[in-house]
């Protein structure tokens, strides 16, 4: 269960990112996060994951408070996420298997399971042929199937994705996302941020609209605008 | 043994690392080459000069030459009372005889050169030979004996020795500070190294940070990298400090055959041992403190 309450966030005491946010995403819940450039999605995220800290208010994950969280137990809270970046961040210099296997070596798992565990990753998002090529000899829907492996080969209780279809023709973009459902009917909590119109448009699930920092619509089976 | 496992991840990427900015690889593994293998030289140069200074304080003897009427109940209490000092590891009674023997068999190559000195007559003294294994106690010896009505000359080869254990002391003090000094420029040299390699994986690390890496497991591969350079600085410069070794002995013995500066396989062994273990000491701790000053996670 995520929890936000009036949660703001200020930058240098004057850029409001978010504005008295009040949010609950059930254990299990798929949301899309829309909302155009600037709205708020992505400091939402990184809220959730500590890599920012809210100026107000208060973030709960799985019942605990992230502002009373020390330095030191942020690396096993974010172990329980699981994360595909708006820009990817794949190893350039690694191979897509050892990209994904870092997140198991990260969780301190190496050796034979783990590598069968990225390899049943890698086979989830389709992308086994590939095991042995570096991210950049493979396409951007690849690459983007990529990122969801790392993310999601740890079982991690909460998958968030930062924009996951940008730039993507939209029958790759359908793809991508139905993999995300896929992820989601594991029962992992998933949040997309997205401003794909279509892809929200065409899957019905609820959809939270972030503008200007506040939350404008949250509906359970929702479209990217109301008409 | 999954703690193996992740060790030798971590190793591999500490390997990987290296290779990826080779060049920057190359030059640090040569700078702490060098560093240890100048340390080398002069743990081996140390330690042939403290060998030969031992065999020499060995060899050290306290010629009495004894006076030519000196009654032989004289010399032999004399004896006596020199062997009753625990100092003392023997005394031998020279005849004239056994010394001009001695002599002659010193010059046997070039007897020509001894004729005109003896003549037909034994001109040598019957003496006592006192060896002790310390030089310092054979000093004071030779001043208190000088007084003796049975003693004509007294001779002690100290100056040799004398002179040889300052120039060890010089050695040491020279090498020991340069060691420290290298040891300093080798530190410093891993640890821009170190420094440079966490610049350019500023965004990897932000992303592990993300991904939840904890302390260590971001900072082991840089640590391990550091070790990395000092201990294949380490087996580089020991293969240089051996072939050295090995032909600076042959080039010793043929000079100098008459003193030992033969340093045995064990000494050489040890020898690696220690440059391995410093260069793995200094690898590490040249890349702990960049890491610390440089990597705030």
């Amino acid at each position: 269960m995520i929890v936000l309450r009036n949660v703001s966030k200020v930058y240098d005491f004057r850029v409001t990112a978010l504005d008295d946010v009040t949010l609950s995403v059930p254990r299990g819940d798929f949301v899309f996060l829309v909302g155009h450039n600037g709205a708020g999605k992505t400091t939402l995220l990184s809220l959730l994951v500590r890599s920012d800290q809210a100026s107000s208010g208060v973030v709960l994950v799985g019942g605990q408070d992230l502002a009373m969280l020390k330095e030191s137990e942020i690396p096993s809270l974010r172990r329980r996420f699981g994360i595909v970046f708006q820009d990817l961040k794949l190893f350039p210099g690694k191979t897509v298997a050892e990209n994904v296997a870092l997140a198991l070596q990260i969780q301190g798992r190496t050796g034979k399971h783990a590598r069968l565990s990225a390899a049943e990753a890698l086979a989830v998002v389709g992308l086994e042929h590939r095991a042995s090529h570096l991210p950049g000899q493979i396409s951007g829907g690849e690459q983007r199937k990529a990122a969801i492996a790392r993310a999601i080969v740890h079982e991690p209780e909460i998958f968030i994705a930062d924009e996951p279809t940008a730039s993507l023709s939209p029958e790759v973009a359908w793809e991508i996302t139905s993999l995300l459902m896929k992820i989601n009917q594991l029962g992992i909590t998933t949040i997309v941020a997205t401003h794909d119109r279509d892809v929200v448009d065409g899957f019905s699930r609820r959809v939270v609209a972030l503008d200007n920092g506040r939350i404008v619509r949250d509906v359970q089976v929702g479209r990217f605008q109301e008409n | 043994m999954a703690g193996l496992s992740y060790l030798a991840a971590m190793s591999g990427g500490a390997v990987v690392n290296a290779w990826r900015h080779r060049t920057m690889s190359v030059i640090t593994v040569l700078i702490v080459s060098l560093m240890m293998t100048t340390l080398g030289m002069f743990l081996i140069v140390e330690s042939a000069l403290s060998v030969m200074i031992a065999t020499m304080e060995e060899r050290v003897n306290l010629i009495i030459d004894l006076v030519d009427d000196a009654p032989p109940a004289d010399v032999l209490a004399l004896r006596e009372e020199l062997l009753s000092d625990d100092r003392i590891i023997s005394v031998g009674y020279i005849t004239p005889e056994e010394a001009l023997e001695r002599l002659r068999e010193h010059f046997k190559d070039e007897p020509e050169l001894l004729q005109p000195l003896i003549g037909n007559r034994n001109p040598l003294p019957a003496s006592l030979e006192v060896r002790s294994d310390d030089p310092n106690y054979l000093l004071s010896l030779s001043r208190s004996l000088a007084t003796s009505p049975l003693v004509k000359e007294i001779t002690l080869p100290k100056d040799v020795l004398e002179n040889l254990i300052r120039i060890v002391q010089v050695v040491r003090i020279v090498g020991y500070t340069l060691g420290a000094g290298l040891a300093l420029v080798a530190l410093f040299v891993i640890g821009s190294t170190i420094r440079l390699t966490v610049y350019a994986r500023r965004g990897e690390i932000e992303v592990l940070r993300l991904m939840g890496a904890s302390d260590h497991f971001i900072r082991w591969p840089f640590l391990l990298e550091g070790v990395f350079f000092g201990l294949v600085g380490a087996l580089f410069s020991s293969f240089v400090v051996g072939v050295t070794y090995i032909w600076v002995h042959e080039l010793l013995q043929q000079l100098i055959s008459f003193l030992p500066v033969s340093l045995d396989a064990t000494y050489l062994i040890r020898l690696f041992l220690i440059l391995t273990l410093f260069g793995i000491v200094i690898g590490g701790l040249g890349s702990y403190l960049s890491v610390r000053r440089f990597l705030t996670i």
